[in-house]
């Protein structure tokens, strides 16, 4: 799966780093002075590099834990994220990444126990008040668990610190080491979900909805707090009744007086963002299909996308009690 | 070697002795008005002689860019000789960094193609080396052909490919003529596959920057800004990803008295269309 590595020389003598080369022997290591040398330059197609992304392995230098964009929180008041990879081994047609990056590698930095400092850091400012950490932003928490054991070292970090929420966003079934462990009460798995049609045309490489959905009823069942991200809504000509199967499928599968919480989110980018990846895409028909400049983000035109959303909170309602609900609010996008 | 699929491919080389094999294997026809730089080329592949080092070969990567009309999207591969302490003679190599000995100076081509041969690291010298005192894959172009290749293409559908020449034990000098064309003769399979997949790349990129078919016809027939006209063509794109089967220039369209109107009319006939993703 990993062909090449590139090993910056800060990062070349961590144990973590030694510990993921091993398990590519095969892979072709390149030594490099700082991951900048590659990723993001001028001058790349991320379209190209996604064909076979590499993986880059670094260190990271200060803010590491970032305040969470609005909108992102699940009910907590403090909300910070952080991104110990950059990129997803995933090809979602939608993602903001293809427009912020120009390059597909996947940055992996490998001094996790900087960013458990920085936790802490920010729990300290506000001892005893519950803080929640996003993990998902910048690539997906769980797919790479095999390779990068992300979530297996930060697992002590916050089983001793119960103030600290963390959420583990992913579209993956890796959850073997999830199942192997002791359910964190102060953790959350969110899953991202779209119909099985949307899934199937624009998330590229991302696992049957049925394995994701066997994935979380694993988690369910050994007492993990599950989340419910179906975000972003994505328009097609029978989204009603492709949104009302998935609901009842979800639904079907799981147990909803024991999830932490669901969302929904409508599909927007920022406007640059956006064009990059039309750019990239232009024969993608979502980027083709009606969508409008709103202030400095592209979205569906307000109407529609409220329309949207008030059907997804209707049907999801039966489902979901208010008190773990968090719809995205349209008139907060600018 | 497929050919005449549209591919676009520009080679530099160094010398007349190392051009001569490709030349041949390519059936590449000397392009008797160059001035400055010996060009062969035929049907998208075109190949300039730029003489030994970074600076010469800058200048020709260039003067080849503007030679064949500032196209975009054509795979760049630098085919050239190198050496190295241990390596055997004839091995090819596809850099995975290139670092200019004098400047010290980096860059890393995309390992995005799967490698017919192996990939290691190249340091561009300015004089022939016999040294050998690092695992380096010597050679004297690559820190003048990449960075002023990646100027005109994407840096992943630019390439270095490498035959070693030189080693520890059989030091440049001894090399001949023949040898040279033995080399590169015997490595035209891996250097075909490295031109095929890069040039794969380049032809991907070219098609999502394709003009629309529509396009010319109403820009001959309305005016249109500077603006309208980035608009008119995603709205074009836009149209022949939503209804491909549909034709857009009917009686209704040729009725619109303004490129404005021409947007306008366009951009209801899409939003009307359904959403598919498929």
């Amino acid at each position: 799966m990993i062909h090449t590595i590139y090993i910056e020389e800060e990062a070349a003598d961590h144990p973590r780093a030694e510990q993921i080369c091993s398990r590519f022997p095969n892979a072709d290591r390149v030594f490099i002075r700082r991951y900048g040398e590659i990723f993001n330059r001028n001058g790349q197609s991320f379209r190209l590099q996604k064909k076979r992304p590499a993986l880059i392995l670094a260190r990271k230098f200060g803010r590491f834990v970032l305040p969470a964009p609005n909108g992102y929180g699940i009910g907590g008041r403090r909300n910070f994220y952080f991104s110990h990879m950059l990129n997803c081994v995933y090809d979602c047609r939608y993602c903001f990444l293809q427009g912020m990056y120009r390059s597909a590698h996947y940055v992996l930095f490998v001094n996790y126990e900087d960013f458990e400092k920085a936790i802490e850091a920010k729990l300290e400012e506000s001892p005893g008040k519950e803080t929640y950490f996003f993990s998902g932003y910048d690539c997906d928490s769980l797919a790479l668990e095999p390779v990068t054991r992300f979530v297996e070292s930060i697992y002590p970090f916050f089983a001793k610190h119960p103030d600290a929420w963390i959420e583990l966003r992913t579209k993956s079934t890796q959850v073997k080491s999830l199942l192997e462990a002791d359910p964190l009460r102060n953790c959350v798995v969110a899953f991202s979900l779209t119909p099985e049609p949307t899934s199937n045309a624009l998330e590229h490489k991302v696992p049957p909805l049925q394995q994701r959905l066997a994935a979380m009823e694993a988690l369910q069942a050994r007492g993990w707090k599950l989340g419910l991200r179906f975000d972003p809504m994505i328009l097609t000509e029978d989204f009603h009744r492709q949104y009302r199967q998935l609901f009842a499928e979800v639904f079907e599968r799981l147990r909803a007086d024991r999830l932490h919480s669901v969302s929904v989110g409508p599909f927007r980018l920022p406007r640059t963002y956006f064009d990059a990846m039309t750019r990239l895409y232009p024969e993608e028909p979502l980027f083709a299909g009606p969508v409008e400049a709103r202030g400095r983000m592209v979205s569906y035109k307000k109407r529609k996308e409220e329309e949207m959303m008030s059907f997804c909170v209707r049907e999801l309602l039966p489902y979901v009690s208010e008190e773990i609900f968090f719809p995205a609010e349209i008139d907060g996008i600018d | 070697m497929a050919r005449g699929e549209g591919l676009v491919i520009r080679l530099v080389v160094a010398l007349p002795v190392e051009a001569k094999p490709l030349i041949a294997h390519f059936q590449l026809e000397r392009a008797g008005e160059a001035r400055g730089f010996e060009i062969y080329e035929k049907e998208g592949i075109s190949l300039v002689v730029s003489g030994i080092g970074k600076t010469a070969a800058a200048a020709a990567t260039a003067y080849l860019q503007a030679w064949t009309g500032n196209q975009p999207n054509a795979a760049w591969i630098n085919v050239g000789m190198a050496g190295h302490r241990d390596l055997l003679l004839g091995e090819g190599i596809l850099g995975d960094r290139i670092t200019d000995r004098a400047t010290g100076e980096a860059w890393y081509p995309p390992p995005v193609i799967e490698a017919p041969c192996p990939r290691a690291p190249l340091m561009t010298v300015d004089r022939v080396e016999e040294a050998f005192a690092e695992e380096w894959v010597f050679e004297m172009e690559a820190a003048g052909f990449y960075p002023s290749a990646c100027r005109f293409a994407s840096a992943e559908l630019v390439q270095c490919y490498k035959i070693i020449s030189d080693n520890a034990s059989v030091p440049p000098r001894w090399l001949s003529r023949r040898q040279v064309d033995e080399l590169i003769e015997a490595r035209l399979p891996e250097i075909d596959a490295v031109v095929q997949e890069t040039a794969r790349l380049a032809g991907e990129l070219a098609a999502s920057s394709k003009e629309p078919l529509e396009m010319q016809t109403l820009l001959n027939r309305w005016h249109f800004t500077s603006t309208e006209r980035h608009r008119l063509h995603r709205l074009l794109q836009r149209w022949q990803v939503l209804a491909p089967d549909r034709d857009l220039l009917d009686s209704e369209l040729a009725r619109r008295k303004t490129g404005k109107d021409v947007l306008g009319l366009i951009q209801a006939r899409i939003e009307s269309l359904p959403v598919r993703l498929l």
